[in-house]
């Protein structure tokens, strides 16, 4: 019974990788976007799926020809342990630099809306306890986390549908009219919005139906990209292009003007939500990137949480300012995608070309989530 | 280790919690000032404008008695205004909850930029307050006493509330939408205008804004029909009335679409009206009630009559106010393509602009008295 | 055979039993002419009178007419002849002898034989089976359990008579040696879960176990968090339903509760109206369930963080009134907050003991004349008073005891963590709470997972007719329990 629990079915990945992939940082993806692309900015979302919708195809190779290794083993495998440590370890960089990321930018984002009483320190300190907290947990339980708050995206989703009364189209047309290379442009923006795809490959071999995986990882690419291009498109039909860029997180502005009888400001529950939203990425990723330290140097997984939490307290500490944090958002994360990209096209291949039987020393059994 | 555990997790709990209690030196909101409106307005002196900006704060004298008093702050900008306003107030200042913003017409012809900035990048202001211009100074409007409300902001609250069901007035002057106006492409606000008359407090008139300096003052009977070919879906009387005696008042709700065309690089503009309502007095013709082509023939009187004050409303806003208050650049650049240096005021006041009106009657009440059959 | 008189089979028996202990002994004489000697040993108390005088007693001492043979048959030629109650024979084992005269049978000794007859006298005064006290049921069935196990074990007996039914009799505690029963159906429970309870419940080793809480806590996989792991319960149609789901019923000699495990989070919300109502009205009440649930947690919480911290969030026309009500309260929201809970818990704590007569005269005191005086001498305010009074009374709402506690206590963290950090201290706590519930697991279920096919009876209740399979997370053995019958009955259209 305990061993058969241990592993995580279908739908709970498919919760597992949407909630990795959206946390509070959607609500700045519209002034991205539309900082290049204007009214089209949705259009450049949509094309930004790529991203996740390619590693989810290229992870199903992978996937299939190694149904049981998880990521970390395949590079040690084929690149030799040192190098392929080295890879590992920049894999877990990017985890870490993700969770550094999403800290401060919820940090701020709290201190600007409702909470404005708590100095930055003392959020980053919260956000980075209850995120060691929850990976302490392991997979199971985080899965059970993400069930949760998925509904809860729901509830923000539906209610910014609110806007359809106060907007109007002319907001959006007209289509198309920014140019298709504006566009292109723009969707690169979207990468940071897109990331955290990769948490597949890491947890894989914990799922207990082979066979759905797949399914389950596209479908779940295919609500994200959903999810993204409906804030996006809200955004820009409530506010208009000209609005979106003067606004630092456009889709809070739209969430607000959901008005309920008895409670005027819907703020109070978007913000609660939203913390919601941000302890669930956080946690995952934290997840993640303690997963990787295990592999890489053996040592307990609860033990690396303790030893990975000073990273994620320190580091968010300098990125107190927005336009700082944004700014050093924007020149890094082109490189890690680059890095991501290659890395996992790179192991496909050689999935594809190198022998199974050579490797059947490397496959483990069950190991300890 | 093990048997300390216990100690060691409710000692930290207790730390924790104290360190987090440290923080914040909130006052609970019997100690805050709550306001209910704000005024804007512009002392003209050198070397900088200095800026009057007043508040109505709710005071509690007695248990079960509500009344208001003003705070008075002058300041060479907004924010300074803050720091005299602390220095006049026993309690700490709660901006999140009024209900007005009254804005005097020297601040409004000055450029009110900075007011919406200011409110913009406060997070905890109502982004549902009414934002309306007054005649001369706004704190004289804000001083007024009457006699239904605890302060005249809330009596302006609901004075504007409960205007949407005349005059074609809408629901559209709030900040929020002041915010995705003033310097949206092809979008103008228009706020409505109050003066003080005979005591009271009265809605007189409209009031257009190009970008965010206000260079038009609409008396009310010209403002119904810029409400009219503005707005959709709103409530009000039309009435056609050939002398005292003889008249028929209808009063429905109307639909507005707009076409845009570029023939030649000049743009046209053809705006469709619909309007559907219900014949509330009827004086002039006797015979509604069984002749359905005495009901057409009144739709089209009305059309026309509709049609004549539109093209006068047009004719004046494109020549003597300059500005495009009915909004139409938006539908161009969304028809168009979108630039932010085009100056829609000037491309529309260029332009043809064509209304047609389409009247129909689709209630008669509960019957008409003066029927008589012949 | 064995050359032995009674007297030293008599003192032999009671060494075994404790010489401390009053026991009653007869000495009677079997058959006539010669007679053999017997006795009787029994507990006073523990055994019908009736039984042994009319079923033992007076065939044994009247009506044999003739000698009796001694040889080894002469028990069973008795058992079988004479002595109309049940019967049985034990050998030599002093322990388990003393052990069923423990349980209120009678023991019968006759000279120069070996063996030891048991005879069936369990009596003494028990409990009526009445309506359950705690948890009374509008439409339901009015019985509850007792105190005896045998009546207990009965009870379910009579609801399922499923031929896989097997009941397994234990005994725990090293001095008080108290019986205990698991009652599941074979081919249904889950096999790991059952395996581990037996471990579990092997492994306690104490003197005495008091009583079901006790007992519960013995068992128990996460003894520092704040919600029940064992649903708890005195009635038997709620106990049936569990075991035909999978689960195992624990039933313990001296308490009238009986536990289901291994239970799930949302079975504590479920009552035994939901089932009994009709479909729509019953997810109606359901619905205001988890509602009062979480005014219960959070109303207090919301309601300080918005008087504390983010006064502009409170609805307009709610502030005039609400600050009216607080002008001169001599208490900070907080500590205003923290009294009246505090009171309210204490006055329903004291409600509980007393006799009911004192309970109303206490409310009343308590609740309206306190209530009152605290807010005209301007300690608190109305509106204050108002929401404390409301989650007081939602907290009613929570169908089972254990449960209710532990809401009720979830809101006291949830009020410091809102006092320090404000809306962040609500959702923190929230978190915290569903972290802390997903991690909770009970013999390898999960205490609160919540899966796709599972949701016709969480949330919601699917009428009766849809629910066809048994709920995979316990127990994934012969899933189907309903067919689709509900089709044969729809009449044809065209007719």
């Amino acid at each position: 019974m305990t061993k058969k629990y241990r592993k995580i079915t279908s739908v709970q990945l498919f919760f597992i990788l949407v909630g990795a992939i959206i946390g509070m940082g959607v609500t700045s993806l519209p002034a991205d976007v539309v900082s290049i692309s204007k009214q089209d900015g949705w259009i450049s979302v949509l094309i930004g799926g790529i991203y996740p919708l390619y590693i989810v195809l290229v992870g199903g190779i992978i996937i299939k020809r190694r149904p049981d290794s998880n990521i970390m083993d395949l590079s040690k495998a084929y690149f030799g342990k040192i190098i392929g440590n080295i890879f590992n370890i920049f894999f877990m960089l990017t985890f870490l630099f993700y969770i550094v990321l999403v800290i401060s930018g919820s940090s701020n984002q709290l201190r600007a809306y409702s909470v404005y009483f708590i100095p930055h320190f003392k959020l980053v300190m919260i956000f980075a306890a209850v995120s060691c907290y929850a990976s302490i947990k392991g997979l199971k339980v985080l899965s059970r986390l993400t069930t949760i708050t998925f509904f809860l995206l729901c509830v923000i989703i539906l209610t910014s549908s609110v806007s359809f009364k106060s907007g109007s189209i002319l907001n959006v047309k007209p289509f198309f009219g920014a140019g298709i290379p504006k566009i292109l442009e723009g969707s690169l923006k979207t990468n940071f919005a897109y990331a955290a795809m990769e948490l597949l490959l890491i947890i894989y071999p914990y799922v207990q139906d082979k066979k759905n995986i797949l399914k389950a990882s596209l479908f779940s690419a295919l609500v994200v990209i959903f999810f993204h291009t409906w804030i996006v498109y809200v955004s820009i039909y409530f506010s208009g292009p000209d609005l979106i860029l003067k606004q630092l997180w456009p889709f809070s502005f739209v969430a607000e003007s959901f008005k309920i009888p008895v409670i005027n400001n819907f703020r109070f529950m978007e913000m609660v939500i939203w913390i919601a939203m941000a302890y669930k990425t956080m946690s995952i990723e934290f997840y993640a990137a303690t997963k990787i330290f295990n592999n890489i140097t053996k040592i307990k997984r609860k033990t690396s949480c303790f030893l990975l939490l000073p990273i994620i307290y320190i580091f968010p500490l300098f990125l107190e300012n927005e336009v700082i944090r944004r700014d050093f958002g924007g020149k890094v994360i082109p490189w890690i995608t680059i890095f991501n990209i290659t890395y996992i096209t790179i192991i496909a291949l050689l999935t594809l070309l190198i022998d199974k039987k050579r490797l059947r020393h490397i496959q483990k059994k069950g190991e300890n989530l | 280790m093990k048997r300390y555990s216990i100690l060691i997790l409710s000692i930290s709990c207790i730390f924790i919690y104290l360190i987090f209690n440290s923080s914040g030196g909130n006052l609970p909101i019997e100690k805050i000032d709550i306001c209910s409106g704000l005024s804007f307005d512009l002392i003209a002196s050198t070397p900088v404008n200095e800026y009057n900006v007043s508040a109505s704060v709710y005071t509690f004298p007695k248990k079960d008695e509500v009344s208001s008093v003003i705070l008075e702050a002058i300041g060479k900008n907004i924010p300074e205004t803050r720091s005299t306003r602390s220095t006049i107030s026993s309690k700490e200042f709660l901006l999140g909850l009024q209900k007005v913003l009254i804005i005097g017409e020297a601040v409004a012809t000055y450029g009110i930029n900075p007011i919406v900035d200011i409110m913009f990048s406060n997070q905890q202001t109502n982004d549902s307050t009414w934002v309306v211009v007054c005649k001369d100074k706004a704190i004289d409007m804000l001083k007024f006493k009457v006699g239904d409300a605890t302060s005249s902001s809330d009596h302006i609250d609901g004075l504007i509330e409960s205007s949407i069901e005349q005059n074609f007035m809408s629901t559209e002057y709030k900040v929020m939408d002041m915010y995705v106006r003033v310097g949206s492409e092809g979008r103008s606000l228009v706020v409505p205008y109050l003066e003080i008359l005979d005591n009271k407090i009265i809605l007189t008139g409209m009031v257009a804004f190009k970008k965010d300096k206000m260079v038009a003052k609409i008396p009310m009977e010209e403002a119904r029909y810029m409400n009219l070919l503005r707005e959709n879906k709103v409530k009000g009387i039309l009435t056609l009335q050939k002398d005292s005696l003889h008249l028929i008042s209808t009063y429905g709700v109307s639909n507005r679409k707009v076409h845009c065309e570029k023939i030649n690089g000049k743009y046209k503009f053809t705006i469709d009206i619909d309007f559907n309502g219900t014949v509330v007095t009827n004086t002039m013709y006797k015979d509604f009630m069984i002749n359905p082509y005495t009901v057409e023939k009144y739709c089209h009187e009305l059309e026309e009559q509709t049609k004549e004050r539109f093209n006068e409303f047009i004719n004046n806003m494109q020549n003597k106010y300059k500005v495009d208050c009915l909004e139409l650049g938006r539908d161009a650049a969304a028809t168009f393509g979108r630039n932010p240096e085009t100056d829609w005021d000037n491309i529309v006041c260029n332009s043809d602009i064509k209304v047609n009106v389409v009247v129909k009657v689709n209630n008669l009440g509960r019957g008409q008295f003066l029927f008589e059959k012949k | 055979m064995k050359i032995e008189t009674i007297d030293s089979k008599v003192s032999t028996i009671i060494n075994a039993l404790g010489s401390s202990t009053p026991i009653k002994v007869k000495k009677i004489s079997i058959g006539k002419d010669p007679s053999i000697q017997g006795a009787i040993i029994y507990i006073d108390g523990l055994v019908d009178k009736n039984i042994i005088n009319r079923d033992i007693l007076n065939p044994l001492m009247i009506q044999i007419t003739s000698s009796i043979e001694l040889n080894m048959d002469t028990s069973s030629f008795l058992c079988s002849n004479y002595i109309t109650a049940d019967c049985s024979f034990i050998k030599g084992n002093t322990e388990e002898v003393s052990k069923n005269i423990k349980n209120g049978n009678t023991l019968l000794l006759i000279e120069n034989i070996e063996d030891y007859v048991m005879i069936d006298t369990t009596g003494g005064a028990i409990r009526q089976v009445s309506d359950p006290m705690n948890e009374t049921s509008l439409r339901g069935s009015r019985d509850g359990f007792v105190e005896n196990l045998e009546v207990n074990i009965s009870l379910l007996r009579r609801h399922i008579k499923d031929s896989n039914l097997c009941i397994e009799k234990l005994v725990v505690g090293r001095r008080s040696q108290t019986d205990l029963a698991l009652v599941y159906i074979k081919d249904l429970v889950n096999i790991e879960a059952l395996d581990e309870l037996k471990e579990r419940i092997n492994a306690v080793d104490v003197d005495s176990v008091t009583g079901m809480g006790a007992f519960q806590e013995f068992i128990d996989e996460n003894p520092y968090s704040p919600f029940p792991m064992c649903f708890a319960t005195e009635r038997p149609d709620r106990v049936t339903p569990n075991i035909m789901e999978g689960k195992i019923a624990i039933i313990l000699n001296g308490s009238p509760f009986v536990l289901t495990t291994p239970s799930i989070f949302i079975e504590f919300f479920h009552t035994v109206e939901d089932y009994n109502e009709r479909t729509i009205l019953a997810n109606f009440i359901r619905m205001l369930r988890y509602i009062a649930v979480l005014l219960v947690i959070t109303l207090p919480s919301i309601y300080l963080t918005l008087i504390k911290y983010n006064g502009e969030l409170i609805p307009i026309e709610f502030v005039v009134p609400v600050v009216q009500s607080r002008i001169g309260i001599s208490l900070s929201p907080f500590m205003e907050i923290l009294i009246l809970e505090i009171l309210m818990e204490i006055l329903r704590e004291g409600g509980l003991r007393l006799p009911s007569k004192i309970a109303s005269t206490l409310s009343i005191v308590g609740g309206i004349i306190i209530g009152n005086a605290a807010v005209q001498s301007n300690m608190v305010s109305p509106t204050t008073l108002l929401v404390i009074g409301i989650t007081v009374v939602a907290s009613f709402a929570v169908p089972t005891v254990d449960m209710s506690i532990s809401i009720r206590f979830l809101r006291f963290p949830m009020l410091f963590l809102a006092n320090s950090m404000g809306i962040m201290g609500i959702a923190t706590g929230y978190i915290l709470l569903i972290l802390h519930l997903s991690a909770l697991e009970n013999y390898g279920i999960p205490y609160m997972e919540f899966n796709m096919d599972e949701l016709k009876d969480t949330f919601v209740r699917a009428p009766l007719w849809k629910m066809n399979a048994r709920p995979k997370i316990i127990s994934d053995r012969n899933v189907n329990r309903q067919t689709n019958f509900m089709s044969k009955l729809r009449r044809k259209k065209n007719d």
